[in-house]
């Protein structure tokens, strides 16, 4: 799925395993800014090993990061599960949910497609704002000729377009 | 880069609300204009209710438009590489690549007089997060 999406968006797709890496994978992803997104299946959160990587993202924050929880409301265990989410393996993160962090709002197949879609997006939006704002490393599209036929026919390149009411004096 | 004779004329219908008629306005003269062997490349720039599409559907191969990028998916990918780190910032032409709207038009499949064609951008790719790329878009 999360290759799918990818690839209908235009982005690469890597895996990251869900082990005692993924710490050290989240920081690199993070200072590369890369749209990241954790998959996580609440019947392995019994499991020790994803246990100790639940417990360590809890206290982490990072703005290239979101999760999303395929999370079936009618199962007998849904209640004990988000007891033990928010007890003992996320309870900072379940308290105040960060920006994509959809932890019990993904109720089916169709949804886990299209909120991981969102939050990929929403996370790509979020880099990008970040990296223009900042003014910093940003190449701009500048080539004399092309600026030069646009002056001739009358479009100026100097200044955004301004797009507003005309005032009874500028009408012709 | 095409010549200066070849370039085409730009018209842009305008309104100051929706449910003026205004796209069904853009359809029509824009088959019109194909019809008497012009080509044309009809754009939706109604990013925030785009509609267009709908007015050329039964012509169009991805109706729902699922799977067919536009206007801000363009303006997306030119962002991305402006800011991208990978890119070598020295070669003074490296927005050429991203700068080709045309890999974002769709063919109105018709065969019209005159050797006239039809194009569309549509506003963008038509999935769950067109909305997210449209209201972040800054």
């Amino acid at each position: 799925m999360a290759q799918q999406i990818t690839g209908e968006i235009g982005l690469q797709y890597e895996e990251i395993p869900c082990n005692a890496e993924l710490h050290a994978r989240l920081k690199e992803t993070n200072k590369k800014r890369v749209p990241t997104v954790l998959i996580s299946d609440p019947s392995s959160w019994t499991n020790p090993t994803i246990k100790k990587v639940m417990e360590d993202y809890d206290d982490k924050y990072y703005l290239n990061c979101g999760i999303v929880v395929p999370w079936d409301v009618s199962s007998p265990s849904a209640d004990d599960r988000w007891r033990y989410l928010s007890t003992e393996l996320c309870p900072q993160k379940t308290r105040v949910p960060p920006l994509n962090h959809e932890w019990t709002s993904i109720s089916s197949p169709g949804l886990l497609k299209t909120k991981t879609l969102a939050t990929v997006e929403e996370i790509r939006m979020r880099m990008l704002n970040n990296i223009a704002a900042s003014g910093g490393d940003i190449a701009r599209a500048e080539d004399d000729t092309l600026a030069e036929a646009a002056q001739a026919r009358g479009i100026s390149v100097h200044t955004a377009p301004i797009v507003g009411n005309i005032s009874k004096s500028e009408a012709p | 880069m095409p010549s200066q004779a070849a370039a085409g004329k730009i018209i842009t219908f305008y309104s100051y609300k929706g449910g003026t008629g205004r796209s069904m306005a853009v359809a029509n003269v824009a088959w019109l204009l194909a019809s008497r062997g012009r080509r044309v490349l009809a754009i939706d720039w109604d990013l925030e209710a785009p509609g267009l599409h709908r007015y050329f559907e039964p012509f169009l191969t991805d109706k729902s438009l699922e799977n067919s990028t536009g206007l801000i998916d363009f303006a997306l990918e030119f962002a991305a590489a402006a800011v991208s780190r990978g890119r070598t910032q020295t070669q003074p032409d490296w927005y050429l690549d991203f700068a080709n709207i045309l890999a974002h038009a769709t063919p109105v499949t018709w065969e019209f007089p005159k050797s006239g064609v039809l194009h569309l951008v549509p506003a963008g790719r038509q999935d769950a997060a067109y909305a997210v790329r449209v209201n972040s878009f800054d």
